[in-house]
């Protein structure tokens, strides 16, 4: 799920703390202004886009468009019916899987990467670790809320992505210079 | 430029509220719902 506005990032940040948070990616389309929206069709003469939804395949195909009403909320009921119909394992798998995620115990002991599947952040890092060859296990922290929940302990409310937990250390965003040095120590010992 | 189902999704990567970038090719393999909203501060 990502969210696209032509909001700049502060306001956008203003919105979800007002909202108690929102934990998948609100996306600024603010500069060049609007340009993705417009890429997409989706923007109004007046500088803002339309309400619209679209689903994208993991081929990154498009498979449903709604251009909706802008005064009315799209519904969430329809939403998951068309997920059901492009995917029917994933969104009626959703709600099963998540019950069980929450009581999967977090791993320890070795390289733990908290991450969530759609940040580049992570991408970039699951590449590092794998072109050096380094063993590692990952967190998705949307799909496990008590990973999202230590996760938030360590960096102090925020969620950043990736931060790993090299046996007991922490280590927060994909930092190169920090997670060498600690990996030569790991060797030393 | 109007897009239509059946087409391959325009990449794009954006700055998000989270900090961090995301790239629509970062995320092959899972369902997207990418969805526009006019403005902050209206429902989603």
């Amino acid at each position: 799920m990502l969210g696209v506005s032509v909001d700049h990032i502060p306001c956008l940040k203003a919105w979800a703390e007002s909202l108690g948070g929102i934990h998948y990616p609100l996306l600024s389309d603010f500069w060049p202004h609007g340009a993705v929206s417009k890429l997409y069709g989706v923007l109004r003469p007046e500088g803002y886009s339309e309400r619209a939804i679209f689903i994208i395949d993991g081929f990154g195909i498009i498979r449903y468009i709604d251009i909706h009403d802008i005064d009315s909320q799209p519904s969430n009921e329809d939403l998951r019916k068309e997920l059901r119909r492009i995917d029917p394992k994933v969104a009626s798998g959703m709600p099963h899987e998540q019950q069980n995620a929450k009581n999967e115990a977090l791993p320890s002991g070795g390289i733990v990467m908290y991450c969530t599947k759609w940040c580049s952040d992570c991408r970039r890092a699951r590449d590092w670790l794998k072109t050096n060859n380094l063993e590692y296990r990952e967190v998705d922290i949307d799909a496990n809320p008590r990973a999202a929940e230590q996760l938030k302990q360590w960096t102090g409310g925020k969620r950043v992505t990736p931060t790993f937990d090299i046996d007991g250390t922490i280590v927060i965003d994909f930092d190169v210079q920090k997670l060498n040095e600690i990996l030569k120590e790991r060797l030393a010992r | 430029m109007k897009l239509e189902i059946g087409q391959p999704a325009p990449e794009f990567t954006l700055p998000s509220h989270l900090d961090k970038f995301v790239s629509l090719r970062d995320l092959r393999g899972t369902n997207v719902v990418l969805t526009f909203f006019p403005m902050a501060w209206t429902p989603i």
